[in-house]
């Protein structure tokens, strides 16, 4: 099978049972992929950082620019969480779950932090406030369906695909089976425990929050 | 008592099959029918959930790549030589919405930076107009990224008739108004991108041209021009292009004038999924 255009880090032993297919194994494979994922990164493993950025970077983007109301402060916020979340790797604890929730509790303190230092230093931001984005808060809210995007967009491959034409574009398991090349029963396989992995991450996030 | 694997449940909460085991149990175990339920609220939430996630720019990776690497020698730089270099994050594409990679022509004098890929490599065989162009070239070129899961599966098994592989809907930029689709389809082990559009107007005396653009957005390949008064045509694809995630179609306004990049007037454009 060719390699070609893998997204997987060469020598991750997961990433090469994750493109065979034809059983449960595979998504057995993918389950234990994040949190291969976890380890690696708290083990500072740069292609795992650089991954996890690939895969929750959106999220944490989004979360920032709905707390702190524009795309500046979002950037900042953003770049300050992946860095911290790099120095500060050995707090991930992969036995707790994906790093999603990790990097949202960053997400969220960063946010918090932003916002005091706005109330200590007050300048004039409505000028370059975006008239896009809601009322800056400064709680982050972890608003369920921007979670749960954000969270389908972190699926590893062809997990996330196969969700997102399944939930998304109300593709038939048939028709994704086909269009994908992969059999039936994978197919639901990855339907079924990508709920149940949904389900685990937002309960971790929500578990982070609180 | 013995809980059914949690894939049974979230078969049973999706509303498919399940067997009288399992809704025995259900009958008599409260913590699996919360389960059950919890799942199919799940289930229920996620078809509204795919909005308004915003990726950030591809300057903020490069920023926090730049910082630790100043700041924090200990940590190697990225490699972008291995073949699966992961190391190199592709911007979320959303299916619906693909961010503008501000496709400008590149500057004359400093097109090093950007990778151009050889003929040879990318296609399969010589057509007409294909040719392959940096975009933007000051971008750090990402590496070879994500995509190649498309082209992968579809490798598994050569069907003899053509299957429809992957398919884009080609929407305006502007308005996101759908205006035609775009099949990736597979006979054999020949891949062809067919495009179907409503009528689209070139500017006077131009041309339309059919693009893949690279998931990492800093590259792009035309793979040929629409043939005036023609809005289904067909254009012959390397399988490669697909798994190296040039997976982007847009269609652009050119003028007849020698310059080979695109024009940055995009008219539509779609992601295959
Ligand atoms: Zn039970």
């Amino acid at each position: 099978m060719a390699a070609t255009g893998s997204r997987y880090a060469a020598g991750s032993p997961v990433a090469a049972r994750a493109v065979g297919y034809g059983d449960s194994v595979v998504t057995d494979d993918l389950d234990a992929e994040v949190r291969e994922l976890a380890i690696r990164l708290r083990d500072g493993d740069r292609t795992a950082f650089a991954e996890a950025y690939r895969r929750w970077s959106p999220l944490v983007h989004t979360l920032a620019l709905r707390s702190l109301g524009n795309h500046h402060d979002a950037e900042d916020a953003t770049q300050q969480v992946f860095v911290s979340a790099w120095r500060g790797r050995h707090t991930l604890d992969p036995d707790r779950g994906s790093p999603a929730a990790w990097l949202v509790g960053i997400t969220r303190r960063r946010c918090a932090d932003l916002h005091a230092t706005r109330a200590r230093h007050p300048v004039a931001t409505s000028e370059d406030a975006d008239v896009r984005v809601a009322a800056p808060s400064p709680a982050v809210d972890l608003d369920e369906r921007l979670v749960l995007a954000g969270l389908v967009e972190g699926m590893g491959e062809p997990r996330r695909t196969v969700v997102r034409m399944a939930f998304y574009d109300d593709q038939t398991h048939e028709v994704i089976a086909t269009t994908l090349g992969m059999p039936l029963g994978t197919v639901k396989s990855h339907i079924r425990r990508g709920l149940v992995q949904l389900r685990t991450h937002v309960e971790e996030v929500r578990h982070g929050a609180s | 008592m013995e809980h059914p694997d949690a894939e049974i449940l979230a078969a049973v909460a999706m509303g498919q099959s399940a067997d009288e085991a399992t809704f025995a149990h259900l009958k008599q175990c409260e913590v699996c029918r919360t389960e059950v339920a919890e799942l199919t609220s799940l289930a229920a939430a996620l078809p509204a959930a795919t909005a308004d996630l915003v990726a950030p720019p591809d300057a903020v990776w490069d920023r926090i790549t730049a910082e630790l690497d100043q700041h924090d020698s200990a940590v190697p730089a990225p490699t972008t030589s291995t073949p699966a270099a992961a190391a190199a994050p592709a911007p979320t594409v959303p299916a619906t919405a693909p961010p503008v990679p501000a496709p400008t022509a590149p500057a004359p004098t400093a097109p090093a930076a950007a990778e151009v890929i050889p003929l040879g490599r990318a296609a399969a065989r010589p057509s007409g107009l294909r040719r392959y162009l940096p975009v933007a070239a000051a971008a750090a070129v990402a590496g070879l990224v994500v995509g190649g899961l498309l082209g992968r599966w579809s490798a598994q098994e050569p069907v003899p008739a053509a299957t429809v592989v992957s398919r884009a809907s080609l929407d305006t930029l502007d308005t996101k108004t759908v205006r035609g689709e775009a099949d990736l389809v597979k006979v054999g082990s020949d891949l062809s991108l067919r495009i179907s559009a409503a009528p689209m107007s070139p500017d006077t005396g131009g041309y339309l041209e059919v693009w893949l653009i690279n998931k990492d957005l800093t590259r792009m390949v035309s793979i040929g021009v629409m043939s005036p008064g023609r809005n289904d045509q067909s254009f012959e694809i390397a399988p490669d292009l697909i798994a190296a995630g040039y997976v982007i179609v847009d269609i652009s306004r050119e003028k007849l004038d020698d310059k080979p990049q695109h024009s940055g007037d995009s008219l539509v454009r779609g992601v295959l999924a």
